[in-house]
């Protein structure tokens, strides 16, 4: 296997630049909007090739209106999403439904409630074998054979075809829901907390699952999860959001081992780890996540962040390349030493 | 053990789902000293819920029954048999709510979204410490400052939907703590709470437990909380209970197959990004049939003929760490 360095000429499979999502916020009867909810604020962010490029934050972080925009199902304010799979190049903002459903073939996401997002109706041979219905008009035998291969790769078996959802047990249903991302043999596909609701011993089993199917197929996720040691494991690079933005990207060794974001230190002291010595050692963040309907002047963090001053305050910090590779945006971080894990 | 608070032996809880039967809990014995934190750990189904439930004598609500065993609640100046009072009997609800609190997973859902917070907290010091109506709301508000709710003064005339998730388990822990319970039951408190909120609230939980020296029965699914919460942790597995020591001994030395494979398998223990992670083969079996033998032994790496076929005794190979596994006879 070569394993070598993505060439830096290679342009990125995904890029998302500026991407901006306000909800308008409305009352009375005539719906008046009275504000906005900045769900995402200026966002950019590159997936590369057979990369995986890890997404964290907590609740109201954008986390998950960014895969969604950059899925195609959601329209952003402002920005774009470039996506080039498939020798093409498109702008997943702006396409018609016909130009989406090309690109789809290319960028599958799965979700993290496999209970709601397969169809209870349909069995799990049409749910898998859908995408290649639609897309290349697959039938019969032809249809039965692949749908199958397609169960065995994300393993399951050839019998559980004719199952319904309700038959199979969570671990397993997400698996189906792999197994139908992976019909088309996309080249990206996005995970929005795959993995999330799943008990810890079948949670172990679809990550083993989901680094093998990138081992053999060399495509790129997008791995959104909130639990940091989950999206270390999978990650090559991980983006941490907070209230909209994107406060640190950093290969993945260098964000939990040098942290250069506050609020980065602040999600790894709180990941907790199964070791009692370790997990005595967590260190409280004060004050609740503000609102993304009324966010904090200066930088976004500041009330909660222990190493603030009065220009964290007033000053809005951009992220911007601090070391090679390594993202942050805050005004102290040459200033402060914050701790990793070792 | 001199100091006991609870003593469960040989409990059975048993559900009817379609006309089958859910075997919850499956015989099992433990004891709670005063000023403990217990930990439960487990998957799902394992019966770590139900257990808590049934020691506030919420197991019929649910549509199950406690077929056998005993919970015996040591009170100032008597032993109380909880499984043997009636879920609506005026004996269970003096303790219920008042020596034994309760806090859940999902706050929003535990919370009834018609009444202010001051009159939820206050609703149960006016039913079990007879205040009136105004002592009632001092109590709530000292209560609020108890769990550090800012401006409890004004909070306590909030509803609900206006606090956010955090602030909301923060009043649901003081209504628990409103009658100076000698036992918290905390059901998943901090999993539907994000990471930073979560740090928080355990942090509460441990500062009231100081505090208030009360006992609490941590329920979770997160064994990284439970090594933070835990003094002593009981891992479940399918209605047993497959491993007991203290917190340290479990996760330094772990005995169980099942425990041993549950740590293994977490991805934050992973040497590396995109290794291999160690897996349990298949899934938690749904638990509609008496298992004769150890409940593990379809999914063990360790199993032996016997395992299948004959219940493991509780074994304890090293002092105060007992362990349910045939490799320990």
């Amino acid at each position: 296997m070569n394993e070598e360095a993505i060439e830096p000429m290679d342009p990125a499979l995904l890029e998302i630049s500026g991407l901006k999502k306000y909800f308008p916020i409305q009352k009375g009867i005539f719906r008046r909007t009275i504000g906005s909810i900045r769900a995402v604020d200026g966002v950019d962010l590159v997936v590369q090739r057979k990369e995986t490029l890890g997404l964290v934050g907590e609740s109201g972080s954008g986390k998950t209106t960014v895969a969604r925009i950059a899925a195609g199902l959601v329209q952003p304010t402002a920005g774009s999403v470039i996506f080039r799979g498939g020798g093409r190049e498109v702008d997943m903002t702006r396409m018609t439904s016909k130009e989406r459903k090309i690109a789809w073939r290319d960028l599958q996401m799965i979700f993290q409630d496999p209970y709601g997002s397969l169809n209870p109706r349909m069995p799990i041979l049409e749910t898998v074998g859908e995408p290649l219905i639609v897309q290349h008009g697959t039938k019969g035998n032809v249809l039965r054979e692949q749908v199958i291969q397609l169960l065995e790769r994300v393993g399951l078996q050839s019998s559980h075809a004719g199952c319904y959802p309700h038959e199979l047990s969570g671990g397993q249903k997400q698996r189906v829901g792999l197994a139908r991302a992976l019909a088309l043999n996309p080249e990206l596909i996005i995970c929005d907390e795959a993995v999330s609701a799943l008990d810890v011993s079948v949670q172990s089993q679809i990550l083993n699952l989901l680094v093998q199917l990138q081992k053999e197929s060399g495509m790129s996720y997008l791995f959104i999860a909130h639990s940091l040691s989950v999206v270390g494991f999978m990650s090559d690079r991980i983006a941490v959001m907070y209230l909209g933005r994107v406060v640190e990207v950093a290969r993945s060794e260098d964000l939990f081992n040098r942290p250069l974001h506050p609020y980065t230190e602040a999600l790894l002291f709180n990941d907790p780890v199964p070791d009692p010595a370790a997990a005595r050692k967590r260190r409280v963040l004060k004050g609740e996540i503000p609102s993304p309907a009324n966010p904090p002047a200066g930088c976004a963090f500041h009330p909660r962040c222990p190493y603030a001053t009065e220009p964290c305050r007033t000053k809005s910090p951009r992220l911007e390349e601090q070391e090679p590779g390594h993202w942050a945006s805050c005004l102290r971080w040459n200033e402060i030493s914050l701790e990793g894990r070792q | 053990m001199t100091d006991k608070l609870l003593q469960i032996r040989d409990l059975e809880i048993r559900f009817k789902r379609d006309e089958k039967t859910v075997y919850a809990v499956n015989g099992i014995d433990f004891d709670l000293c005063r000023g403990e934190v217990l930990g439960i750990v487990g998957e799902s189904g394992c019966g770590k819920s139900v257990t808590g439930y049934s020691i506030l004598g919420l197991v019929s609500g649910l549509g199950g029954r406690v077929t056998s065993g005993s919970i015996r609640y040591y009170r100032e100046d008597e032993v109380v048999d909880l499984a043997s009072l009636d879920a609506k009997s005026d004996a269970i609800r003096r303790i219920r709510g008042n020596e034994l609190g309760m806090i859940f997973q999902e706050p929003m859902r535990s919370l009834s979204p018609v009444y202010t917070v001051g009159e939820q907290i206050g609703e149960s010091v006016r039913l079990h410490l007879g205040l009136n109506r105004k002592e009632a709301r001092e109590r709530a508000i000292e209560l609020l400052r108890q769990v550090q709710i800012a401006d409890p003064e004004q909070r306590v005339d909030a509803y609900p939907h206006q606090l956010s998730g955090g602030m909301r388990q923060r009043v649901m822990i003081g209504i628990a703590l409103s009658c100076n319970p000698k036992l918290l039951i905390a059901d998943e408190p901090t999993t539907s709470l994000d990471g930073t909120i979560e740090g928080q609230i355990l942090q509460l939980l441990r500062d009231l437990r100081n505090e208030l020296h009360m006992s609490i029965l941590f329920i979770s699914h997160d064994l990284g909380v439970i090594a933070e919460m835990a003094n002593r942790v009981m891992v479940m597995y399918l209605g047993r209970i497959m491993e007991t020591t203290d917190v340290k001994s479990l996760f330094a030395d772990p005995l169980h197959p099942y425990t041993r494979a549950l740590l293994r398998t977490n991805p934050s223990l992973a040497p590396e990004p995109k290794s291999t992670l160690t897996v349990i083969p298949g899934s938690v079996p749904e638990a509609t049939e008496e298992i004769a033998g150890c409940p593990f032994a379809s999914r063990c790496d360790a199993v032996m003929a016997k395992c299948s076929l004959k219940r493991p005794l509780p074994f304890e190979p090293k002092k105060n760490h007992i362990v349910e596994c045939w490799l320990y006879e």
